[in-house]
């Protein structure tokens, strides 16, 4: 590949700049600044195109770096001849590298071209812009030799499709991760966290075999104690045994005394029986008896008492006096007494009757009017009765009228319009109700009587209303009717006449007793005079039934017997006041009381008797015993009583003696213990024994749990241990595994690399032979034995060891570096050669390598293109 | 006349390892429960004794619990006689724990115990260190009964170093032992001591861990005209299976599930299960182990699957002219004299690691 000619439109500092490149050397020497760096990385960019990259520094940004100042485009083109075919490519950068443009033209038909796409570089040359970078682009700041998978695999002239070379480093990479993972710098990793973690373990456990030992010990112990406390029960079953017999000892010893206290008591209460006998001269009384005593006693005193109660008074006896004087006397006797009350109560009923036989006020006024209203007499039963049928008569007279013209009326109603029916049976209801009416209120002055009057009105109303509705005659009844008329008015005349006749007698009978302004209607004051005879009679019925003047004498009597029987029994006061009725009462009082107190003499007598009995009695039964007839009776019998108690109670002490004795004596084992002799270790000796081991037993109880309680600590901690062991081995496995897998990581990275580096040598021959001969052209004895090995790095074989380029002057460095660069071109580059750019790359020699190099340069450019920048004369070949 | 031959029971057991937490408290449960269902299994049967050739428990410290349970199994059935041999993992805890042995609670030490009954005798010792060589000789049994002998020990049939717990069964021939009841092995093994009488290890109640697959159970001894017939009773709660699957040819995770699901398929869900893949599988081959475990574990009380045991099936001819870098490596390795497991994790690392594969699983 040849490159003809370029255009940079805007480049860094390029502006329009137009250059033609010779076919072999093309050597530019400007002054600094001119823009070198900035062509070679312009021809580069035309190849590869510029990265994206983001970032902020220049250095490490091209685009940025070389973005023109004037804002204008940055690219241009480049015409270059490739396999015998002339192209033109344009390529321009804008901000980001997805909005370059590039075209490639077949120059010679300016048609654009697709022989090769913007990736035009790697396409031709087979290496990525790294790998040209460290190959065929050799600046002055980057001259070392270097290797990536791109140049590897151009080297290894593999087929695109077989990634292993190209994977390698990321292979590498990769197993080198995973190795950290088991294995890193400081003791990082799985394998020395878990050798550390199992060493740790390891020192945990060796704790093991001390607890092991700790809790044999225990274990032993625990027996140990076992064994003791199995002795020790069966010396307290030994000492329970001993303690048995002494307490069965004990119990005969007790027996034995308990006898023979009994013994004793039994005699004792012997004695006591007799002496307490002493007491009773005539015998032991009977329960009965001493009740009867106590009895007694009891009643004696509540007669005395009573007695007390029945002493008189001196007031008393002259008021028993006094009755008893009345009584010879004849005077008072309790049917005396009687009479007076019965005269007494006469006596008030006369006064009454006087009382009840005199009118009121009122009723004087009444009677008064009542003789004036019957000056004239008073009327019978009988005439008012009368009066009531006349007044009856009268009004059916002139029904019987009203009725003759009613009939008249329709008689001639019919013959001039129409007839009209009486209905008679109205009338009969009106007379029936009217009459009954008028009977039952003079009579019987019931109230429904207006009642009844008030419906034979209605009755008789109807009946005229009815009557009024004629009807009407024909011809032939009009003049029966007339005729019948003219009789009917006879008839009526002849009633009214009666009617008339009847009146008259009513009005006389009323003219008698002064009653003015009645109506027709004779019942009004018929009734008025009923009422008034009713009351009249009444009053002089009243003053009829009393006789005052005979009950006044009757009376007066009454008070005189009265007044002399007070007198003689010394209630003048009453008799003054003619209070018979007080008097009476205080003498029944007195009386009563008189009987009263005179039935208390009398039992005061009668008790007295009884009392002189009781003490009698009472003497005599006290006598009977020793000491006690005195008049302290209750003392006394208190004394009795105890002592009976007494008496008892001895009895029935001695008789429960004797029976625990015979109960005793009756015993199976009395023969045992009743004649007991010899001595006994004491109980208390054997107890205390007992206690001892007991105690012995108890602290044994105590050890035990304290042992368990440092067993069960040991247990826990071997249990612990245990767990711990277990996860040792669980590390310990995972270890093992690990370590495996480490080992296998490692051999395969070890291997790997060897396989590699084997596999490098195959295609990194023909570049050491390469580089071992422009080392001779070049180099001198300095740096003579430089190799290159397949990681690309170059060393110096001297004084027995590969010494690397460090040691080593810089000028020397690139030297070698130059060799190696070269040497790698011709390895990589073995049909289509490349363009070499050199930029200022010699600047670090002395003057005798840079004469050899230039040469070496001269004739490189025979093989390759090369473009030399270079800002100095002196680094130009002459 | 029946008698059970139980050991190992391991009652507090941990049993972490593999298991959750709350797995791992239901799983002590069970053990517990087992024991207990044995117990009634030995009512129902007429059992007469139970002989417990050790490690009734896992550890000396007991839990209060576990130990009152086991008290009240016994005490409770007054008329099977318990016959408790200490194992090495048992301590005096549970026995100081009584103030009063019950009667039908028989112990044994670290000297010859027999026990007399009818027509039969037990005797038993515990192994220490002051009787492992001498208690051989110092075993004397009457030839006229039938003798049932029990330890706690590891069998070995070859007079081997001095060491603990060992039990020399050839020591034990022409002792007139019907039959030697042996504890500490956890599987069920039977094997004869001489022309007269047979060793046997009952194996434990319920399996603990993935090593202790298998059956799992008591022994039930008839004793009947003048012989003892033992015969395994299954009485475990939840097997452990380990079922290895050669996945040679099978290149995909698919592949490899699909043969799992149909080798697993008679398996109860109530167990545990390992699957151990074996067998050689190409380099292209992969298989996704985390997959194959979430997918399993809901399908079993307790699931795990391992492939250390696959190897990589490498022909070395056919890398010979590999120029690549993977060709490269490969030869180098097999240049190497690793193990085949090595060899074989270190290709398929490398390679795995080379096609930007996660390289750490």
């Amino acid at each position: 590949m040849k490159l003809i000619k370029c255009y940079v439109e805007n480049f860094g500092c390029l502006h329009q700049f137009t250059y033609q490149f010779e076919e072999e050397l093309t050597t530019i020497n400007e002054m600094n600044g001119w823009g070198k760096s900035t062509f070679a990385v312009f021809v580069r960019s035309m190849f590869y195109g510029m990265p994206k990259n983001t970032k902020r520094n220049l250095d490490e940004n091209e685009r940025k770096k070389y973005t023109p100042w004037n804002g204008g485009t940055m690219g241009g083109n480049l015409v270059f001849e490739v396999h015998g075919k002339t192209y033109k490519m344009e390529r321009f950068f804008d901000i980001a590298e997805k909005d370059d443009i590039f075209t490639l033209y077949d120059y010679q038909t300016n048609l654009v071209s697709t022989d090769y796409s913007s990736n035009i570089g790697e396409e031709m040359f087979g290496i990525d812009l790294d790998a040209y970078a460290k190959s065929a682009y050799i600046s002055q700041d980057a001259i070392e030799i270097g290797t990536n998978d791109s140049i590897n695999a151009k080297l290894g002239n593999l087929l695109d499709s077989d990634n292993d070379i190209n994977n390698f480093d990321t292979a590498i990479k990769n197993l080198k991760e995973a190795k950290k993972k088991y294995k890193m710098q400081g003791r990082k990793g799985s394998i020395p966290e878990a050798e550390l973690e199992i060493t740790k373990k390891n020192v945990k456990l060796e704790k093991k075999e001390s607890i092991r030992e700790a809790l044999a010990e225990r274990t032993k112990q625990m027996k140990q104690i076992k064994m003791e406390k199995e002795k020790i029960n069966k010396e307290l079953e030994e000492v329970k045994e001993k303690v048995g017999k002494a307490a069965k000892y004990e119990s005969y010893e007790q027996k034995k005394k308990q006898y023979d206290e009994i013994v004793l008591a039994v005699a004792d209460k012997k004695q006591e029986i007799v002496k307490t006998k002493e007491f009773f001269k005539t015998g032991i009384p009977s329960e009965k008896a001493v009740m009867g005593c106590s009895q007694a006693i009891t009643t004696l005193e509540q007669l005395k008492g009573e007695q007390k109660s029945y002493l008189l008074t001196d007031q008393e006896n002259k008021q028993i006096k006094l009755f008893e004087e009345r009584i010879a006397e004849g005077v008072f006797s309790n049917e005396t007494l009687d009479s007076m009350e019965k005269k007494n109560r006469k006596y008030n009923e006369i006064a009454i009757k006087i009382e009840d036989g005199k009118l009121s006020a009122t009723q004087e006024q009444e009677k008064e009017e009542g003789d004036k209203f019957f000056q004239k007499g008073i009327p019978t039963d009988e005439e008012l009765f009368t009066f009531s049928s006349y007044i009856t008569e009268i009004h059916r007279q002139e029904t019987e009228i009203a009725k003759m013209e009613a009939v008249d009326k329709i008689e001639v109603t019919k013959s001039m319009e129409s007839k009209k029916k009486s209905f008679p049976i109205l009338i009969v209801f009106a007379i029936v109700f009217f009459c009954a009416g008028t009977m039952l209120y003079i009579f019987e002055k019931d109230p429904y009587a207006i009642a009844a009057i008030g419906i034979g009105f209605i009755c008789m109303g109807i009946q005229t209303i009815w009557k009024s509705k004629s009807t009407k005659q024909t011809k032939q009844e009009d003049e029966q009717n007339a005729k019948i008329e003219e009789e009917r008015t006879k008839e009526i005349e002849c009633w009214i006449q009666k009617k008339e006749e009847l009146k008259n007698k009513i009005e006389s009978f009323l003219q008698r007793f002064a009653i003015i302004g009645y109506s027709d209607s004779y019942l009004e004051p018929l009734m008025q005079i009923r009422d008034r005879k009713t009351k009249y009679i009444a009053l002089l019925e009243k003053i009829k039934k009393v006789d005052v003047q005979e009950l006044e004498e009757d009376k007066e009597e009454q008070a005189k017997s009265l007044e002399t029987f007070l007198k003689a029994m010394e209630e003048e006061t009453c008799a003054n006041d003619l209070d018979w009725e007080k008097g009476l009462q205080n003498i029944r009082e007195r009386y009563n009381q008189f009987l009263v107190l005179r039935k208390r003499r009398e039992q005061a007598a009668e008790n007295k008797v009884k009392i002189k009995d009781y003490e009698e009695r009472i003497q005599k039964f006290l006598q009977g015993f020793q000491g006690e007839a005195d008049e302290d009776y209750f003392g006394s019998l208190d004394r009795i009583k105890s002592k009976v108690e007494e008496w008892n109670r001895l009895n029935l002490e001695e008789k429960k003696v004797l029976e625990t004795k015979t109960r005793m004596e009756e015993a199976s084992d009395f023969k045992e213990w009743v004649e007991l002799k010899g001595e006994m270790l004491a109980i208390e000796t054997i107890r205390t024994e007992e206690t001892k081991l007991e105690e012995k037993r108890e602290n044994q109880n105590e050890l035990e749990k304290k042992i368990q309680d440092s067993m069960n600590e040991l247990l826990d901690k071997a249990d612990e241990l245990n767990e711990i062991e277990q996860e040792k081995i669980i590390l310990e496995e995972q270890l093992e595994k690990d370590i495996k897998k480490f080992e296998v990581i490692e051999g395969t990275i070890k291997y790997l690399e060897e396989a590699k580096e084997l596999f490098s040598t195959h295609y990194l021959k023909g570049l050491r032979k390469s580089f071992e001969t422009y080392m001779e052209r070049v180099g001198d004895k300095n740096i003579s034995g430089a190799k290159i090995d397949a990681k690309m790095e170059v060393s110096i074989d001297k004084n027995g060891a590969m010494r690397k380029l460090d040691y080593f002057s810089r000028g020397n460095k690139d030297l070698i570096n130059v060799c190696a660069r070269f040497a790698l071109v011709d390895a990589l580059f073995e049909e289509e050669k490349p363009v070499l750019i050199l930029d200022d790359t010699f600047v670090n020699f002395d003057g005798e390598k840079l004469e050899k190099v230039l040469e070496l340069l001269e004739e490189i450019s025979k093989v390759y293109q090369v473009i030399y920048l270079v800002c100095h004369e002196s680094r130009v070949n002459k | 006349m029946k008698i059970i031959h139980c050991a190992d029971v391991h009652l507090d057991s941990k049993l972490r390892t593999n298991l959750t937490n709350e797995q791992a408290r239901e799983r002590r449960n069970e053990l517990l429960i087992t024991f207990e269902k044995m117990i009634a299994y030995a009512v129902e049967q007429d059992v007469k004794a139970i002989l417990i050739a050790g490690d009734l428990f896992d550890t000396g410290n007991v839990t209060v619990k576990t130990r009152n349970a086991v008290a009240s199994a016994i005490t409770e059935n007054p008329r099977i006689d318990f016959y408790y041999l200490f194992g090495n993992h048992d301590a005096d805890n549970f026995i100081l724990s009584w103030e009063e042995l019950p009667k039908n609670l028989h112990l044994f030490s670290e000297k010859w115990i027999t026990y007399e009954l009818e027509t039969f005798t037990i005797s038993g010792i515990e192994i220490g260190e002051e009787n492992k060589n001498t208690m051989y000789e110092s075993l004397v049994l009457n030839p006229e009964k039938q003798n049932i002998v029990m330890l706690h020990g590891q069998e070995a049939t070859y007079q081997g170093k001095d060491k603990t717990e060992i039990i020399q069964i050839p020591a034990l021939a022409n002792k007139f032992i019907d039959y030697l009841a042996l504890g500490h092995i956890h599987s069920y093994k039977i094997g004869d001591i001489d022309h007269r009488g047979a060793y046997c290890y009952s194996g434990c109640l319920e399996g603990r861990g993935y090593d202790e697959c298998g059956e799992k159970g008591f022994v039930l001894l008839n004793i009947e005209n003048g012989s003892i017939t033992p015969s395994f009773i299954p009485f475990a709660k939840r097997n452990i299976h380990e079922v290895k699957i050669d996945i040679s040819g099978l290149e995909t995770t698919s592949k490899i599930d699909q043969k799992i699901s149909k080798e697993v398929s008679l398996i109860p869900s109530k167990d545990m299960l390992k699957v151990v893949l074996t067998g050689k599988v190409s380099i292209t081959s992969e298989r996704d182990l985390s997959y194959l475990e979430t997918k399993y574990k809901e399908s079993f009380y307790s699931f795990k699957i391992e492939d250390d045991l696959v190897r990589l099936q490498l022909n070395p001819k056919d890398y010979e002219k590999d120029a690549s870098l993977k060709g490269e490596f490969i030869r180098l390795l097999m240049g190497k004299h690793f193990s085949d497991e090595q060899e074989s994790a270190i290709i398929e690392l490398g390679l795995k690691a080379l096609a930007g594969e996660e390289v750490d699983k």
